[in-house]
């Protein structure tokens, strides 16, 4: 069944919804008995949903509508994709919070990670031939080839569930491998592959240059720096070095960032308010987790931040609502498939972007508190007022996108003249 | 195609509702399992024999409950209820004095070798990470466990 960007955009809205509904019920659970609820199980249904129904599908929808060329886009391996991608991750909230890694469970998410090779492979012989930029080539291919990676994590992850065997090093070496090949890579550079798409054009080949070498050490600081995960555990000498390189190059490419932003900032000067408040509000999130993210070399930094869970949640929610999603509203916002012409739509973003900041600040407050041994009861109840907050934000930002997109409507339309003429009418260019 | 969905929501929450209340019943009677096998077991680390007052010192326990709620609320309740690590009600009862001193001050060691510590990384499906806690903040903590338990 072809089915339009619109269509799955709207799903990945409404799959945001439930991933802030799990948030909520998780939030709850630290305040009031709620026996039935298995808190980790719970916790992986949360990531996992939030993981692939969210962010992983509709970054594969803007890639792949942004990127590839108008026929490529027909391909109908894209909609099994699509759809595969999102039964799963269906799936996978019907089975983990009620048994966590059990058969269901492994074979869905196996399924899931099957999904997400296919989309690679079709992906990358795609884009090679589509008509990219060279930095939106190198980072779009790093970004799914990270996504392929990652699942050597999470099948470590869980073979070590499936066998009871949960060995410190192991199993935190896998977690984190998993996370970070996930944010700090297929996010991250996805993200930075659909704003350079978007953009590049519009500068001078001299920022052009810069965009590019910024992106290059991105994209080249990714592996080195997953060894920071591996820093805690005193391994090799080799690793070590490896991981000294990996924060050189993240602050390297944080210093070739500042140009980029200086760019970006000239060129979006008189954008609306809102645009400035959700866009800023994500890069100046990216540039925090760079930072936070090298800092981590740091032995004492590292053990401190490695134990403290509110200051890793902290840092997972920086990386995930703070930047990544904030990213994608925003794009959304800026190429219509949010009407921000409505009020409703513009109040919506700026619940959400506020929610987004009110965890965060949250988070940091209650890890901090805990470093210094600040008694803190009273983090729970703000934190689950946060999550309501939030959840409030994704649900306006999910009505907001029923009652008043035009662009569905023209999309139809659109749709129709397709089927009927021509296949290979070019997309409008919204922006 | 809405209507579809809302239907697909509708049928899915009913399901979700309907397992949960069967599903409840197995993890229950595993923690009750994990929570009898244990009562002489003192864990491994450098306590092994833990003076403790009669009646339990208030001052200690107020610090044990600072501790509490800086650094270990996020995952235990006091509850008998699970979040991501047990709930501590009746941890005094199913552990050691020296047991739960040890597992604070030596968690790592513990969850790779104590078999008891390791059940419960089974039944919580997490690993409680190493929180730096000294060994008089340990014994404030587990004052706090003994308040909570009603002991003295
Ligand atoms: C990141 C979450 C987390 C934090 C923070 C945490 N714990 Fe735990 N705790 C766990 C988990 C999970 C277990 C179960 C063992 C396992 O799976 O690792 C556990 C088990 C325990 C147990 C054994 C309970 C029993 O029923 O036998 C004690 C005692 C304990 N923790 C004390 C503490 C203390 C004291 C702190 C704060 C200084 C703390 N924990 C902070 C997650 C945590």
């Amino acid at each position: 069944m072809m089915k339009s960007k619109n269509f799955w955009i709207s799903l990945s809205l409404l799959n945001l919804c439930i991933v802030t509904v799990l948030g909520v019920i998780l939030r709850s659970k630290a305040l009031f008995d709620l026996p039935i609820i298995d808190y980790n199980h719970l916790l992986n249904a949360h990531s996992h949903f939030a993981f692939g129904g969210w962010v992983t599908l509709a970054l594969m929808v803007l890639l792949m509508h942004t990127l590839l060329t108008e026929s490529q886009k027909q391909k109908s391996i894209y909609q099994f994709v699509f759809w595969s991608i999102f039964v799963t991750v269906w799936g996978l909230l019907f089975t983990f919070p009620f048994s966590g890694y059990n058969t269901w469970s492994t074979y869905i998410s196996t399924l899931f990670t099957f999904t997400t090779y296919i989309f690679s492979w079709v992906f990358i012989r795609d884009v090679l031939k589509a008509k990219v930029s060279k930095t939106v080539l190198i980072l779009s291919i790093a970004s799914v080839f990270c996504m392929v990676l990652s699942s050597a994590g999470s099948f470590t992850l869980g073979y070590l569930f499936a066998t009871k065997s949960l060995k410190a090093i192991l199993y935190r070496d896998a977690l984190f491998s998993y996370l970070h090949l996930q944010y700090n890579g297929f996010f991250t550079l996805a993200v930075f592959a659909l704003l350079f798409q978007k953009i590049e054009s519009k500068f001078s080949v001299e920022v052009q240059k810069k965009i590019y070498r910024f992106a290059l050490v991105l994209v080249i600081s990714i592996l080195p720096s997953m060894f920071l995960s591996y820093h805690w555990h005193d391994p090799s000498f080799l690793f070590h070095v490896i991981a000294y390189i990996g924060s050189a190059l993240l602050l390297i490419s944080f210093g070739l960032f500042i140009p980029v932003l200086k760019a970006i900032l000239k060129l979006y000067k008189s954008v609306p308010i809102l645009f400035k408040f959700i866009g800023g509000l994500s890069l100046g999130a990216f540039m925090l987790k760079m930072f936070l993210q090298s800092f981590t070399i740091i032995n004492f930094f590292g053990n401190l931040v490695f134990g403290d869970r509110p200051i890793i949640m902290g840092f997972l929610h920086l990386v995930f609502l703070g930047f990544v999603s904030l990213f994608l509203l925003a794009y959304f916002a800026k190429t219509g498939l949010l009407n921000t012409e409505k009020t409703f739509t513009k109040v919506s973003l700026v619940v959400f972007a506020m929610g987004a900041l009110l965890n965060e600040t949250l988070l940091w407050a209650q890890g901090f508190a805990a470093m210094l041994i600040q008694s803190s009861d009273i983090f729970p109840w703000l934190l689950w007022g946060a999550g309501i907050w939030l959840f409030i934000g994704a649900a306006l930002i999910g009505i907001a996108r029923i009652i008043s997109v035009p662009s569905v409507v023209a999309e139809k339309k659109k749709a129709q003249v397709r089927e009927g003429f021509s296949p290979s009418i070019p997309e409008l260019k919204r922006f | 195609m809405r209507k579809k969905i809302l239907t697909a929501i509708a049928v899915c929450t009913l399901f979700l509702i309907v397992k949960c209340g069967t599903d409840t019943q197995p993890t229950t009677t595993t923690q009750s399992t994990v929570a009898k096998k244990d009562t002489v077991d003192n864990g491994i680390g450098q306590f092994k024999d833990v003076k403790l007052t009669h009646p339990l010192d208030q001052g200690m326990a107020g610090k044990g409950e600072d501790i509490y709620k800086a650094k270990c609320i996020a995952c235990h309740k006091l509850t008998t209820e699970k979040l991501v690590g047990p709930g501590w009600k009746g941890v005094t009862d199913r552990r050691t004095p020296e047991w739960i001193m040890n597992f604070i001050t030596n968690t790592n060691v513990m969850l790779d070798s104590d078999l008891v510590a390791q059940q419960l990384m089974v039944v919580c499906v997490a690993r409680m990470p190493n929180q730096n806690v000294n060994n008089d903040d340990a014994r404030f903590v587990l004052e706090f466990l003994r308040k909570n338990d009603g002991k003295n």
